[in-house]
Formats: C-alpha cells, sequence, structure tokens
C-alpha cells in the first residue's frame, strides 16, 4: 500500500505569463515532519493553496491519501488541518467562540477538545478575550488551535511561528513533536527561515523559482552537512592508526587523495595536530569543515 | 450544509457586529417615520416596496458580514476543509436573502405598528381595512411586493462574491442601491389603490410577478455560482 498522504506530479501553476509552479514534483510520506524551504517568492503558498483547494493548478497531478479525482479529493480534505498565510479568524468574537464556531462547522461533536486545546495552545486564561484585542503571537496560536481541532491526519502549517516569541516557537514545536510521535499527525511545514525545522523535520523538500530542487531525509541531510576535521598529512596510513590507537578516534574516513575526515574529535583539532607532530607526521593542513543547513540551502540555490 | 446553516445561526448569536448594525438599522427606520406619516393611508405596502433603505441596510451588511469573512480569509477556511463551494454559496446567498427580508421587513412593520399604537389602524388601504380583506392583502399585495422588492435587490446577493472584499463591495453595493431602486420603480404596488381595490383583481399578473421574482432570484445564483466555482483565493 502507497504510504504517501501527499503526492504531486508535474504540477504547473501560471498566473499570466509568470510560472509560478513549473512541473513540479513532491511526496509528502506518512508520519514523517516535512521540512518545505524555498525563499520568499519560491511558490510555498501557492502550491498550499494548491493543495488546500483554494486555487486549480493549470496542468500536473495532486493526491491526497491515495487519491486524486476532484470531488474525492474535495472530501480528504476534511482529514486535514491547515494555516495558511496567517489565523482565519472571526475577530469580534473571543477565542473559544471561535473554537466552537469551528467545531460547528466541522461537525466536531466533542466541546471538551477545545478545552483541551486552549489548555494546549496556553489560551485558556484568555479564552473569553474578543481576538481584535490579541497579539500577532495569540493570533498565530490560535490560528494552528484551528487547524489541530478534529485531530487532523495531515496537518499543513505556512510559516507557523510568524510573529510567535522564542518560547512560543519551541512551544509550538515541542507540541508538534509531540502530535507527530503521539498520534501519528503527518506535518508539512514551510518556511524560509531553517534553523526551526532543524530540530523537527525527518525530510526536507527544497523549492526554488516554482521548481522542486531536492527531497531529502533528514538523516542523509545531516550527514551531508555534518562538520569534521579535515586532516591532511604526509602519511595517511600512520596517522589513521594514530587517531584510532592514541586518541581513540571510532569515526574518520580515509579518502584516495590522502585527506581525513575526523567527526568525533571536532573540538580537539589541536590535540589531533600536536599527537600527529609528537610522531613526526607532517600535518599539511587540518581545518574545521561542513555546511549548516542554511549554506547547504544556497549552494543548493546557487547563491 | 447544516453545519454552515449552524455555524450562521452561532455567528449571528454571538457576533458584536451584527447586533450593532441591527441595532442601527432599527433606529434610522424609526427615525425615517417622519417621512412615512406624510402618506398614510397605504403606509405598509408602500414600504414593502420601498428597497432604498432596506438594501443600504444589506450593502453595509453584506460588507462587513461576507467582505470580512473573505478579508479574515474564514470562508477560504471552509473551502480547505472541504466543504463544497456551491453549498457555502447556496448557504450564504440564502442568508442574505434572509437578512434582506428581514431588513424590508422592519422597515415595513416597524412604522407600521408605531402607526397603529397612534391611530389604531396599520395604515393600509382603506378599503381591505374597511372590508376586512386581510388575507387578500397579504397574499395579494404583501407576498408579490416583497418578493419583486427582493428579485429587484438580487445584484446585492452576488457582489460580496465577486469582489470578495469588505470595502469593494460595500461602495459597489451602494451604488447599485443608489440606482436599481429608481429604475425598477413598480407603479403596481407604489399605487395599489389604482389596480387592486377589492372586486378589481387580476390574479394573473401576480403569478406573473412572483414568477419572475423567483426566476430572476435563480439566475442571479447561478451567475454568482459560476463566478465562486472558478474563484482563486488569496
Amino acid at each position: 500500500m502507497n504510504s504517501f498522504v501527499l503526492e504531486v506530479h508535474g504540477l504547473c501553476k501560471k498566473y499570466g505569463h509568470q510560472l509560478v509552479l513549473n512541473h513540479f514534483d513532491m511526496r509528502v510520506q506518512q508520519g514523517s515532519i516535512y521540512g518545505f524551504v524555498g525563499e520568499n517568492g519560491a511558490g510555498k503558498t501557492t502550491l498550499i493553496r494548491l493543495i488546500a483547494g483554494l486555487d486549480f493548478p493549470t496542468c500536473g497531478k495532486l493526491s491526497l491519501f491515495d487519491e486524486s479525482d476532484p470531488r474525492i479529493l474535495r472530501r480528504q480534505r476534511s482529514r486535514m488541518g491547515f494555516l495558511i498565510e496567517g489565523p482565519a479568524l472571526y475577530l469580534d468574537m473571543t477565542a473559544r467562540q471561535n473554537l466552537e464556531m469551528i467545531c460547528i462547522q466541522r461537525g466536531i461533536p466533542d466541546k471538551q477538545e477545545i478545552d483541551h486545546i486552549l489548555e494546549l495552545m496556553s489560551l485558556k486564561e484568555n479564552s473569553n478575550k474578543k481576538v481584535h484585542n490579541f497579539s500577532l503571537g495569540m493570533r498565530q496560536r490560535l490560528g494552528i488551535a484551528i487547524a489541530l481541532l478534529g485531530e487532523p491526519e495531515f496537518l499543513i502549517l505556512d510559516e507557523p511561528i510568524n510573529g510567535l516569541d522564542p518560547t512560543g516557537i519551541l512551544e509550538i514545536r515541542d507540541i508538534l513533536i509531540g502530535l507527530n510521535k503521539r498520534k501519528g499527525t503527518t506535518i508539512l511545514i514551510s518556511s524560509h527561515i531553517l534553523p526551526e525545522l532543524e530540530n523537527m523535520a525527518t525530510h526536507y523538500g527544497f523549492i526554488h523559482k516554482g521548481r522542486m530542487l531536492q527531497e531529502i531525509t533528514a538523516e542523509s541531510l545531516a550527514k551531508k552537512c555534518r562538520q569534521f576535521v579535515l586532516l591532511k598529512t604526509d602519511n595517511k596510513e600512520k596517522a589513521a592508526a594514530i587517531l584510532e590507537d592514541e586518541l581513540h578516534s571510532h569515526e574518520f574516513d580515509v579518502y584516495p587523495d590522502g585527506s581525513i575526515h575526523i567527526f568525533d574529535l571536532i573540538n580537539r583539532s589541536e590535540e589531533v595536530a600536536a599527537c600527529l607532530t609528537t610522531h613526526q607526521i607532517a600535518v599539511k593542513e587540518i581545518t574545521i569543515c561542513g555546511e549548516r543547513l542554511e549554506n547547504y540551502f544556497k549552494n543548493l540555490i546557487g547563491v | 450544509m447544516d453545519s454552515i446553516v449552524c455555524a450562521h445561526i452561532y455567528r449571528f448569536a454571538h457576533s458584536q457586529v451584527v447586533k450593532i448594525f441591527f441595532s442601527i438599522y432599527i433606529i434610522v427606520c424609526l427615525l425615517s417615520l417622519t417621512s412615512e406619516f406624510a402618506s398614510p393611508s397605504d403606509l405598509l405596502i408602500q414600504s414593502l416596496i420601498d428597497m432604498s433603505i432596506p438594501s443600504l441596510g444589506l450593502s453595509i451588511f453584506s460588507g462587513i458580514y461576507i467582505g470580512t469573512e473573505f478579508r479574515n480569509r474564514t470562508i477560504q477556511n471552509q473551502i480547505s476543509h472541504g466543504e463544497k463551494r456551491s453549498s457555502i454559496l447556496l448557504m450564504n446567498f440564502l442568508m442574505l436573502i434572509i437578512v434582506f427580508v428581514v431588513l424590508v421587513f422592519i422597515y415595513a412593520f416597524v412604522p407600521a405598528f408605531l402607526f397603529f399604537l397612534k391611530s389604531g389602524n396599520m395604515g393600509i388601504l382603506s378599503g381591505y381595512e374597511e372590508y376586512g380583506l386581510w388575507p387578500q392583502y397579504f397574499t395579494r399585495l404583501c407576498i408579490p411586493a416583497t418578493l419583486l422588492t427582493v428579485a429587484r435587490a438580487s445584484g446585492l446577493f452576488i457582489i460580496p462574491f465577486l469582489f470578495k472584499d469588505t470595502v469593494r463591495t460595500i461602495l459597489t453595493s451602494i451604488m447599485y442601491s443608489l440606482v436599481v431602486p429608481m429604475l425598477t420603480q413598480s407603479d403596481r404596488f407604489q399605487y395599489p389603490y389604482q389596480y387592486y381595490w377589492p372586486g378589481n383583481i387580476d390574479i394573473s399578473i401576480d403569478i406573473a410577478i412572483v414568477a419572475i421574482s423567483i426566476i430572476i432570484l435563480f439566475i442571479a445564483y447561478y451567475v454568482a455560482l459560476a463566478f465562486f466555482k472558478r474563484a482563486q483565493f488569496k
């Protein structure tokens, strides 16, 4: 059985002469937290609007939970929660009334869920306050609360931490990770701020100018972005032996060009150099290398 | 579809804006009483056919209610949760019709009721009142007149779904409310005593008025649906 909640093949979206999505492909695995990364204007929100049924693709295919027929696709959306370009709220009503309203619209009979969600999003104390008096961060929390109502199987959040303070960002991150772990909720988070995704995403998709550049698991990305000590000596075999015997390193790779990448002595490069010199091995070069996620993305899009 | 109806009822019950709107509208209707008293002989029926104040009221209402739903993206929220676009439109369209009828009735009945308190009669056509022809008065005059007024206002039910914005909805609706009543004034209900004196009744014309009004409303709905089904939402 297919384990993808979202599959997009060759999707295009044109506004006038501007091609916003250009034969776009994407697959979101069930149970994953998918970090959807791209610059402003790359086409992230356009894709999300197409998934939400707020706009129509010019060409291509989109399936949700293995269904691509437009009528069934519409019904599949009732299994999803969305936060698109900020929260959709009734400003002249209270936070609780907003949630009650959404419960009515979605046919959620359990009103206790409202209390649970208000508690979860730290909005309980302000639940009877009119939303037009809410700060940007509180509105964002309420928007996320609305997306979470009815325990959706697939949650799509477009820039969810906009307006949140640092504590709020951590709280939301923990809530989303908890949902993913406990209930197996698949989550797609779009963002142009990479550090917010780093400790959360299990998969990444990089979009640039309407095209999917790369889809990669967090594990593979971590390997690619991992920092290491780059060592170049006049005797790679002897250096490798010293690393293992004297410095007790277990994670290093020796390359044909003579360089050695050491992963577990990242903070001990001076000690490595001193040890090799003591054993009369000439150190030609010793530096710390590796990429952060931001640099990886920059290199990918060629900035 | 039931859930959309229930959501509207909930919003009407809890929205501050809706309460403020209806309070102000009732005050405006009471203020218009002074001019209505100038020709009290057919006060009720003339108010039912006068769409100017109710349509101005609906212009404001559709802007602050439907326009705000688009601006705050709460309608978009319903679509993204899998609700049918046609159901969303139908329920909002019917809601606007009901609100308009309520506005027409408030405009017609509030002054008539106050007139009754003052003079002991409702200010309806003297022949009908004198001979106790209440059923004929309501079925042959009030119902066709109300339906015709609703049909003349049908553009107002489409405008919020074309513009999807508060300010543009209000401005366009107000322009409609200023122009259309002048172009579609009905002498038949404006001077009903010339047409409806008891015993001088042609029922086929009344049936035609009802049928045409309903057809106009259907056309208006399908025009709105054609736009709304293909609309792209920001």
